[in-house]
């Protein structure tokens, strides 16, 4: 989350990881950019205008420089027909007007967040594994399963990336923020309480643990 | 004998009366009642310039043929009447005879008849006359009249949404001309008008936007959570009252840069050195907490003519910028002095200086040297703005002079009214 204003910036990030995101803030364009080379996000939402570097700078950069490339949306007070062309040539995926509504960023981030996975709409579905992301609720047949924001967010990871292995650096970077500490054990506790929670009893297990490497979700 | 107890005239009560009965539109109905008038008793053709000039040009026409041939006939007439015919007279027994001149009795008749004729013709030819006047004025006139009508057909096209067209009237450079190029002069004024507003207004809804996104995305987050504690709630609240403060504060700016933009100012003689000392004393206590030493000194005598309250505000808004950008037990001075037809009022910092490249731009609105920090303070980024304008407004101009980690010096120049007695020469002081 990329915006000059901190209140702003601080609001979208507290509301977004509610959701199981994980949010790093960035109140200038050239921390943003630091911090893009150093980390792969999967999504920027970022404010056009900022003193030094302003948002479009940014794109172009990110569009020429980072690997791999983020989604990106861009957050605006200027809503003139040129700011927003220029905006999307830039490089950016969407566009939203400020003042938006909460609810349309957050839908507008799953809809950008899923544009490269098979999912089409806000419930995803791998196996007898089930996630409706817009509601925030997951299921396994028909039990519906109780998980932690964060438990959440590892689930949706692991169905929009089903059948690859995962290593436990990428699900820190991509379901942690930046202030994990890369050395505790909490990714590896997550997946164990999410796994328990995943299946019960005799049912067939269908996060797997690839040793050495990382984990991998069982894509049927 | 007039009463003079008795209102001048009844008529004129009588149309006060409908007048104040009209509805609100009383002016425009006042606008076209002359051809309302008219139309009520002549068809509306009758109504036209062009029918009243071709009708004043045939009667002008007929009448001054009429004056001549009438001179004409009357002239011949007379001089023929008062012909004398001579006669002879003899006597025959003891009577006289007068015998006329037969050729000249004939030469009479002739006359007569000659003149009979002449009345005919002329008054036929007058006539085929007023007739062929009419129909070549009516043309005539037509022909004059048509850029007339070109120019309020374009007017009438133009909207207040696309005031880009022009009337653009071709031909000789007369009056038509003339008009139609007043037309399109004005159009190219109140098209940088409105272009001036609706940048203005995009610029101002931007500026307004940024706050309010801050305040509707707190509380879309914070309410939305229905785990928030005591502390978030407090928090978001602090987050709102920190944005609608700068909202607020945003909104003044805007409606002072609004009205005098468009609201005459005064002009009254306003005395510089207690402008000064005014000034001087509003901002003792923000530059003590500032811990900034403010220094002026004005000399008497120094005389410009303005707005009072508007010159107050301008020198208010240089005061609180110095006051903002100087470092601790640095010194910010205000003076003012005379140069020429000009009085300056220069306020000083030893703050940390302006770039060059931003001398220019600290005029615009809604430019900021650092916006975030700008923002965290509540600016409009509208203050020097509305110097600027303020001195504009006056007929004046403000300067700046600033060089990096050396401060700045921003001075209004303003015309200095010439006094009614010769002034004392200001002290050397003042001018260096």
């Amino acid at each position: 989350m990329i915006d000059d204003e901190v209140d702003l910036a601080e609001a979208v990030a507290r509301g977004l990881r509610r959701e199981g995101y994980a949010v790093d803030v960035s109140n200038d364009g050239a921390d943003a950019i630091d911090k893009i080379m150093v980390n792969t996000y999967d999504l920027l939402c970022l404010d056009i205008t900022m003193p030094g570097i302003d948002g479009r700078e940014v794109c172009q950069r990110v569009r020429a420089e980072a690997d791999p490339q983020p989604r990106i949306l861009m957050l605006t007070a200027r809503d003139g027909l040129e700011d927003r062309v220029a905006g999307l040539d830039d490089g950016a995926d969407d566009y939203l007007v400020k003042p938006f509504a909460f609810p349309e960023l957050l839908a507008r981030v799953r809809s950008l967040l899923r544009r490269d996975s098979r999912a089409v709409s806000s419930v995803t579905v791998v196996g007898e594994l089930e996630i409706d992301d817009a509601r925030h609720e997951a299921k396994r047949g028909t039990r519906r399963l109780d998980l932690t924001a964060k438990e959440f967010a590892l689930l949706r990871y692991f169905m929009l990336h089903a059948g690859e292995v995962i290593s436990q650096e990428t699900l820190l970077e991509h379901v942690w923020d930046e202030h994990a500490d890369p050395f505790t054990n909490t990714v590896r506790v997550t997946v164990g309480t999410l796994r328990r929670k995943v299946s019960i009893d005799d049912e067939t297990p269908l996060i797997e643990t690839i040793i050495g490497s990382g984990y991998r979700l069982l894509d049927p | 004998m007039i009463d003079p107890n008795l209102p001048a005239s009844d008529d004129g009560r009588d149309e006060v009366t409908i007048e104040q009965s009209r509805p609100p539109s009383a002016v425009r109905t006042r606008l076209h009642s002359r051809s309302y008038r008219a139309s009520s008793h002549l068809p509306a053709w009758m109504g036209s310039i062009r029918f009243r000039l071709t009708a004043i040009w045939s009667i002008l026409v007929f009448g001054l043929a009429a004056l001549v041939v009438g001179g004409i006939y009357l002239g011949l007439q007379y001089s023929l009447r008062n012909q004398k015919i001579s006669a002879t007279a003899f006597q025959v027994g003891g009577l006289t005879f007068i015998q006329p001149d037969q050729a000249q009795l004939v030469q009479r008749a002739v006359n007569e008849r000659a003149l009979d004729a002449l009345r005919v013709y002329s008054i036929w030819a007058l006539l085929a006359l007023f007739f062929t006047s009419l129909v070549v004025g009516w043309i005539v006139s037509g022909r004059m009249l048509r850029p007339l009508g070109e120019i309020s057909n374009s007017v009438r096209e133009i909207q207040a949404s696309d005031l880009k067209q022009r009337i653009d009237l071709g031909g000789p450079n007369d009056e038509l001309r003339q008009l139609a190029d007043t037309f399109d002069d004005m159009l190219g004024r109140l098209d940088e008008a409105f272009e001036g507003q609706r940048q203005f207004i995009h610029e101002a809804s931007h500026e307004l936007r940024n706050p309010l996104a801050v305040i509707r995305t707190n509380l879309e987050v914070t309410l939305s959570d229905p785990d928030a504690s005591a502390e978030d709630l407090r928090h978001a609240a602090e987050v709102v009252e920190r944005s609608s403060e700068r909202m607020a504060r945003l909104v003044d700016d805007l409606l002072v840069y609004a009205r005098k933009g468009t609201l005459s100012l005064e002009r009254d003689p306003v005395d510089v050195a207690l402008l000064i000392d005014e000034a001087a004393e509003e901002f003792a206590a923000p530059a003590s907490a500032a811990g900034v030493h403010l220094v002026h000194h004005a000399p008497a005598g120094l005389w410009v003519i303005g707005d009072r309250l508007a010159l107050r505000q301008a020198l208010g808004n240089l005061l609180a910028n110095a006051i903002r950008y100087s470092p601790e037990g640095t010194t910010v001075r205000i003076r003012g002095g005379l140069d020429g037809p000009w009085v300056w009022i220069a306020v000083e910092d030893q703050g940390p200086g302006i770039d060059p490249s931003d001398q220019d731009r600290v005029f615009q609105r809604f430019w900021r040297g650092n916006p975030r920090e700008g923002r965290e303070q509540g600016r409009s980024g509208l203050g020097l703005t509305i110097v600027r304008q303020i001195a504009e407004a006056l007929g004046g101009e403000v300067k700046l002079v600033s060089q990096v980690d050396h401060g700045s010096a921003f001075a209004l120049w303003l015309p200095a009214m010439v006094p009614a007695e010769p002034l004392p020469p200001p002290p050397p002081s003042a001018i260096a």
